[in-house]
């Protein structure tokens, strides 16, 4: 694989690229579809994350739809600082998912993929039930402040790149490691004293933290939101972004976030077809190239740096 | 009990269990099961397969809790305590079979058993070097745990365990699949740990010659109860101890 | 009082013994393979959109009475997936035997392609079939069509014929086996991968026969089988994950919830109240009522 510092290098400067592109563009539909990459890129990331402890969590949608609804209810009802709306998006997430995962996280495997499922349908449903906060319709009318209106693209595009950086920075850290040993075989970390039904907890609010924000973001990109926006299948498109991108490595889901979200947007509009192509790369993904495009270019490169010997 | 009782090496009772007793729906795996282990000693824990040896193994170190029965640990009640309670007070113990986080490397495997007592990175590789200088994987460090020889392997699990600290070291059929000079080696160890750090080595073990060679005394379980109690020599010697090993063919 | 009663009772069988044949699919799958296959729905789909489209065939152009169109369409509707779960084991689900999260991920793809399959090829307008058997019949002052009728009883015939078959054959056995333990009755030479194909085509089967006996009932679109799915995994998850008289104690459960639900509060209710329920039993007793503990 790339050397790491040189790696980090690549990705900061992709970064600043987005950045620059998102304040310098002058479509909207330019600028709209970088900070929709970023948003999937950030979801893809925090689905891969919590993948790090052996989970895959559903859920993940429902703490998406949780940070927007919190800022769209600071903003819209309740009148309060745009930065405060964007502030409390992720904390609210982090505390439900902290609820979520220290009641649910005894479970394992297929229970918590069902009840992770479930919960999102649960939360989805709440939404569509409650009238004050607009129902089936949701909310509209989240607007950033004049003053940075026209920034707002490229400060959304900013601290989703920094959001996924401090997730990648997190995997690095003994955080990072003790949830690989968890995946890997969680009696061990046990043995020797390590709470890991907390970590475990810890794993899911920090991803959780990291799409309430894209959350929140997301209400202010869209100026509307309904529960629409955050059923399961945010979720299983997530996935479809980290398995094509590869789950092996960070940059995966960024990679395939990118790739799959403008792919998407020419393909979009032939539902069937869409759905077919979407599902063949997914099928095709698991079965042939399991590594997703980040394993296909270290096998290139393997190969490439083999022949030059 | 029919064999006398070996002359107690080793100083204060650190663990204690009090008729023991788990039960796993109709079946008792292990019944009234009392024992002591003392300061300093090795103590070998011997029984053919099915006595119950694992469930005894599970229940002193808070994986499974007992269904009766009191277990007492450095002074402090730990009956039904969790497993991090337990090995805070410095009882940790291997496993006999995926005993290792076989996808990281060596480093990282033993850097898990240093989180709980150590903090800092530095003072965390320190330990890391020191026990893998002890159990001979300072060659090693780099090396993916599952592509480890099986030798190796074994001794990165007890590493681990020692990475953590503990004061009663309980080791699960460490010697399984080890080769000739390995053993030797592996028994060397314990007895630098007992002697030189001052760690209670309990021992599961199938290995005879091993047992009586590194034990001070040995404890043989059989269908789930005490059998014998004593030293090497007077427990090998036992005839209700011979008799349950051979007598167990169907 | 009576009246609402039995009313109550006829709408939880109609509804609930569907489900019951959607779910045992979905559990037996899970047995065998220790997999959650998210495109259960898609077999069920497959065989109601054929059902839609032979039917009409076999009226019109071979001019058969309506029931021997319906039981031709039926039998088609079966055959084509039954090939279709041969199809999808043997390319794709074989290779992730056991591999939740894979096989997850790789019935997610599988059910965007049919479901994108079935709407290039049926289009997204809802389809329906003619009335088969016309009439009603009433009982203890209830009203029920006989077509709703001979359906419960027809897929109560199936869920029966499918019981004895768990617990009286040797297919059953190897299946019931496997499930428990896959590597003691590996080494009773019980060959694994074809008992697993058996198992997964037997599963789509019965989610075949649920669409082919809901074809009449309701409006078929290409994405009808999904929304019993969400429902089927609530299903299994309060029978127990693999038990076979837990997905039948299980449907006809949440049937009962969703008719009473339905009559006294209102639909969406009654599916939170479902969801909070299984949300609730997967925390106290993760196995669900007939399950065994991991």
């Amino acid at each position: 694989m790339l050397n790491r510092l040189s790696g980090i290098w690549i990705c900061v400067a992709l970064a600043t690229g987005s950045v620059l592109f998102a304040l310098l563009a002058t479509n909207p539909y330019y600028t709209s579809l970088v900070v929709w990459i970023l948003t999937n890129a950030v979801l893809a990331s925090a689905l891969r994350f919590v993948l790090q402890i052996g989970e895959l969590n559903i859920a993940t949608a429902a703490f998406f739809g949780i940070g927007a609804y919190t800022t769209a209810i600071t903003a819209v009802l309740f009148g309060w600082p745009f930065w405060l709306t964007l502030v409390l998006a992720p904390l609210v997430a982090a505390v439900s998912s902290a609820l979520f995962g220290w009641v649910t996280l005894r479970t394992k495997g297929p229970y918590f993929l069902l009840i992770s499922f479930a919960v999102t349908e649960v939360i989805r449903l709440i939404y569509t039930q409650t009238n004050a906060i607009g129902g089936n319709s949701g909310l509209v009318g989240m607007f950033p402040p004049m003053a940075i209106d026209a920034y707002y693209p490229a400060l959304a595009v900013a601290l989703l790149a920094v959001t996924i950086f401090a997730l990648y920075g997190v995997e690095r850290s003994d955080l990072g490691r003790m949830f690989k040993a968890i995946r890997n075989n969680d009696a061990i970390p046990r043995s020797v004293g390590l709470n890991v039904v907390f970590l475990k907890v810890l794993c899911v609010v920090i991803a959780a933290a990291a799409v309430g924000l894209a959350g929140g973001l997301h209400a202010y990109a869209n100026n509307v939101i309904a529960p629409a926006d955050f059923t399961f299948f945010v979720a299983i498109f997530a996935l479809a972004y980290v398995k094509i991108g590869g789950e092996g490595h960070p940059f995966g889901p960024v990679l395939g976030a990118a790739v799959l979200t403008l792919v998407g947007q020419s393909v979009a509009g032939i539902s069937a077809w869409e759905n077919i192509f979407y599902g063949a790369v997914i099928v095709a993904t698991v079965l042939a190239f399991p590594g997703g495009l980040v394993g296909l270019f270290a096998r290139a490169r393997s190969l490439v740096t083999r022949s030059g010997q | 009990m029919s064999a006398a009782a070996g002359t107690p090496i080793g100083g204060e009772v650190i663990l204690r269990a009090e008729r023991l007793e788990r039960r796993f729906g109709g079946l008792t795996a292990v019944s009234d099961f009392s024992f002591e282990l003392r300061e300093g000693e090795i103590l070998g824990l011997i029984g053919p397969n099915g006595a119950g040896k694992s469930t005894t193994f599970n229940l002193i170190s808070g994986f499974i809790r007992p269904s009766s029965g009191r277990l007492v640990v450095m002074g402090h009640d730990v009956t039904g305590a969790s497993v991090r309670t337990i090995s805070q007070l410095g009882l940790v113990r291997t496993f006999q079979h995926n005993s290792l986080l076989s996808e990281m490397s060596v480093v990282d495997n033993i850097l898990i058993g240093t989180y709980r007592r150590r903090r800092g990175h530095e003072r965390r590789m320190e330990k890391v070097r020191e026990v893998a200088e002890m159990t001979g994987l300072a060659e090693h460090l780099e090396a993916i745990a599952g592509n480890l020889p099986h030798g190796l392997q074994r001794m990165l699990s007890i590493a681990i365990a020692l990475a953590a600290e503990p004061r009663i070291l309980c080791l699960d059929e460490p010697l399984t699949g080890l080769q000739g000079a390995e053993v030797g080696a592996a028994l060397d160890l314990f007895e630098t740990l007992r002697s030189a750090h001052g760690l209670t080595i309990l021992l599961v073990e199938h290995n005879m010659r091993a047992v009586m060679r590194a034990c001070d005394r040995v404890i043989v379980l059989n269908y789930g109860r005490l059998l014998a109690e004593g030293s090497p020599e007077a427990v090998s010697r036992d005839e209700t101890v011979i008799e349950a090993y051979l007598g167990r063919g169907r | 009082m009576m009246e609402l009663f039995v009313q109550l009772l006829a709408n939880t069988l109609q509804i609930g013994f569907v489900y019951v044949l959607f779910a045992l699919g979905l559990t037996l799958i899970f047995g065998v393979m220790k997999i959650i296959n998210f495109a259960h729905g898609a077999f069920y789909t497959a065989a109601a959109l054929i059902v839609t489209s032979v039917l009409p065939f076999a009226t019109a152009t071979l001019g058969l009475p309506v029931w021997a169109g319906y039981a031709l369409a039926a039998i088609a509707a079966l055959a084509v997936v039954l090939c279709l779960g041969a199809l999808v084991y043997i390319v794709g689900f074989q290779h992730v035997l056991k591999d939740l999260n894979g096989s997850f991920i790789l019935s997610i793809g599988l059910l965007l392609v049919l479901n994108g399959a079935y709407l290039a090829i049926y289009g997204g307008a809802p389809r329906s079939v003619p009335q088969i058997v016309p009439g009603t019949v009433s009982i203890f002052g209830a009203t029920l069509t006989i077509q709703r009728l001979a359906l419960v009883i027809i897929a109560a015939v199936v869920t029966a014929g499918l019981y004895l078959l768990i617990e009286r054959t040797r297919l059953g056995l190897a299946l019931r086996a496997v499930a428990q333990d896959q590597e003691a009755a590996m080494l009773q030479g019980i060959p694994y991968r074809r008992v697993a194909l058996y198992g997964f085509m037997i599963g789509a089967a019965l989610a075949a026969c649920a669409g082919v006996l809901m074809a009449p009932i309701n409006a078929v679109t290409t994405v009808s089988g999904d929304e019993f799915l969400i429902k089927a995994f609530i299903i299994i998850i309060i029978g127990g994950l693999g038990s076979v008289a837990g997905a039948i104690v299980g449907g006809l459960f949440i049937a009962m919830i969703e008719s009473v639900g339905g009559y006294f509060f209102d639909p969406s209710t009654a599916t939170l109240a479902m969801f909070v329920l299984v949300i609730v039993f997967l925390l106290v007793r993760p196995q669900g009522i007939l399950g065994n503990a991991e």
